[in-house]
């Protein structure tokens, strides 16, 4: 899956990454390859300023560690990302719902 | 002969060369405060080691894991382009705090000279230059603690958290992902 298409829903991937619990930003490209059957495969190296733009909006906050020597950042998700990962969950269900229905020709679910 | 999957890339000189020119070229190609970039050049290094070391747990050779780690993070202009709005906010903050430090130092000397001039002039300069000088630590009233500048000074905050350690003494965030091991 390109970049491109992926932009704008970057955000609440990488937020939704980081639910089950802090990760560094390695761990975090992963978590979304994994969790895609690999079909989300960026540069790794885009993932990075992403995160940071996430923190400095809040959503996210970092630690560092040292971990075999090396210095690590780590990323975990603040309460407001939270809520900001809870809205990005509903308007993507709007979203593709609409779209399956266009594009499959079904009427817009009514509720009973 | 060994089997590459268990020897550590960072002791590797022609994986450490090929992350090493890596990261130089990200360096060469990010611009703000340098605290700042030697953050991101940290943590990515750190990155691409921990890469190297999961391409090295599927049996590939020191180098030929840095290879691959440096391929997959992508080309380092693009990732340098990337960190173009958050270093440029490092160095609006920087800038900002920069100028909240010495505004009122300029602004105060500024004022003190002005109060010489007429001193100089044999006038009185208003009480309100009076104030200044014992604010700037002159007047003999603050000469024990002696003026601002000679103070002792107190030691600047962390500007980086620090993780939280678990009981067990490790961050105990790292168990969710370690390559090779999942």
């Amino acid at each position: 899956m390109r970049a491109e298409v992926l932009k704008g829903h970057l955000d609440g991937l990488l937020l939704a990454a980081l639910e089950p619990g802090p990760l560094h930003g390695y761990a975090v490209m992963e978590a979304l390859r994994t969790g895609s059957g690999g079909r989300v495969d960026l540069p790794t190296g885009t993932v990075y300023p992403a995160l940071h733009r996430l923190e400095r909006a809040g959503l996210v906050r970092s630690c560092w560690s040292t971990e075999g020597g090396r210095r690590r950042r780590t990323y975990e998700l603040t309460p407001a990302g939270s809520r900001a990962l809870a809205g990005e969950r509903s308007s993507w269900q709007e979203f593709s719902t609409a779209v399956s229905a266009l594009l499959e020709g079904r009427p817009w679910p009514t509720p009973a | 002969m060994a089997d590459p999957g268990l020897s550590d890339a960072s002791l590797n000189p022609a994986a450490r060369r090929v992350i090493g020119i890596y990261l130089a070229e990200l360096a060469n190609q990010l611009r703000g405060p340098s605290a700042a970039r030697a953050a991101i050049l940290a943590e990515l290094g750190d990155g691409l080691w921990t890469a190297t070391a999961a391409h090295q747990a599927q049996r590939m050779y020191p180098e030929g894991a840095a290879r691959a780690a440096v391929a997959e993070f992508g080309d380092p202009g693009t990732v340098a382009a990337g960190f173009d709005p958050e270093l440029a906010a490092a160095t609006g903050r920087r800038v900002g705090l920069g100028l909240l430090a010495t505004g009122p130092l300029v602004g105060t000397s500024w004022l003190l000279l002005v109060a010489a001039t007429w001193t100089g002039a044999g006038r009185e300069p208003p009480a309100a230059f009076g104030l200044l000088r014992s604010a700037a630590g002159a007047s003999p009233g603050r000469s024990a603690a002696g003026p601002w500048w000679s103070r002792k000074r107190t030691p600047p905050p962390a500007t980086r958290r620090r993780c939280r350690r678990t009981a067990s003494g490790g961050p105990g965030v790292w168990g969710r992902w370690r390559p090779g091991l999942r």
